[in-house]
């Protein structure tokens, strides 16, 4: 029910550029997107700057959404690549200022977190590599099937599966590691 | 275990949507505008020029013999404007389709 009610949102969108219908579309969706960019940067405002990044995509991009899979799945994609786009801008932007002989702390925020000081999510998420981290949220904090994903991340479902198991691997490898070491 | 470990609290809108329809309806906005004008800067800019080319051409085919040419000798002196009127027939067409897309 309610993936037909994005796809009329979505056609009224793409035949008449109706952008209560967008807006529509933002409010329902927002969360999602912003809680999964939140995920993936660990830092509220970079997530909804590139939030509102997102969706300004979205809008330009939104006739080459076929209708195939769900329109949440496609926006993830947009966001995905939202993010991966300002990481190579920033980080072209710290090689500039390298090259004119700045110190580089302009790099690329790496997601780091104190331990003690921060829920467990975060430092599960803290163990995982960027591309782990975008496929486990969005499987389990977003809901989306393997297909989506692949869909999504452009990468083959059997990829999408592998590197699931390989983050929950990585998880439970790791805080059992540190339970020992803390016990 | 992960999914709960996963879940958040959803994140309550305040404004958010609203903001990015703002910045949308401004951008449709300048786009709109932005071909009208550009059509308008650009047709004055270019009616001189093409006025000149028009009479240029008009010179032109007032030398070459009329039997070459093939066509009444009437038409000759208002081929400028024929030609003017053509040029702008064309610019508003392409300017139209491109509004139209």
């Amino acid at each position: 029910m309610l993936l037909d009610e994005d796809h009329m949102l979505v056609t009224r969108v793409v035949s008449s550029q109706d952008t209560a219908a967008f807006g529509e579309l933002i409010r329902r969706h927002q969360s999602h997107v912003r809680n999964f960019l939140r995920k993936l940067t660990g830092d509220m405002a970079m997530a909804d700057d590139l939030a509102q990044d997102c969706f300004m995509h979205a809008w330009d991009k939104i006739h080459g959404y076929t209708g195939r899979g769900s329109f949440i799945g496609w926006l993830l994609k947009v966001a995905y690549t939202t993010f991966l786009q300002s990481k190579r801008k920033s980080k072209r932007y710290a090689e500039i200022l390298q090259e004119a002989g700045h110190v580089a702390d302009m790099e690329a925020k790496v997601y780091t977190v104190e331990k003690d000081e921060v829920p467990d999510l975060e430092k599960f998420l803290a163990v995982l590599t960027e591309e782990e981290r975008a496929i486990m949220v969005m499987s389990y904090a977003c809901g989306l099937s393997h297909r989506e994903i692949s869909d999504a991340t452009s990468l083959p479902v059997g990829t999408v599966k592998s590197v699931i198991f390989r983050g929950k691997e990585k998880i439970r490898t790791r805080f059992e590691i540190e339970d020992h070491k803390h016990g | 275990m992960l999914e709960a470990m996963f879940e958040s609290e959803p994140i309550p809108d305040a404004g958010f949507s609203e903001q990015i329809t703002r910045r949308i309806r401004r951008r449709v906005w300048v786009r709109r505008l932005a071909l009208p004008i550009a059509t308008v800067i650009g047709t004055s800019i270019a009616a001189g020029p093409m006025v000149d080319l028009a009479q240029l051409i008009t010179s032109v085919a007032n030398v070459v013999p009329q039997e070459l040419l093939g066509s009444p000798a009437a038409l000759l002196p208002h081929m400028n404007i024929v030609l003017l009127a053509g040029m702008i027939a064309a610019t508003a067409y392409v300017g139209a389709q491109a509004l139209w897309d």
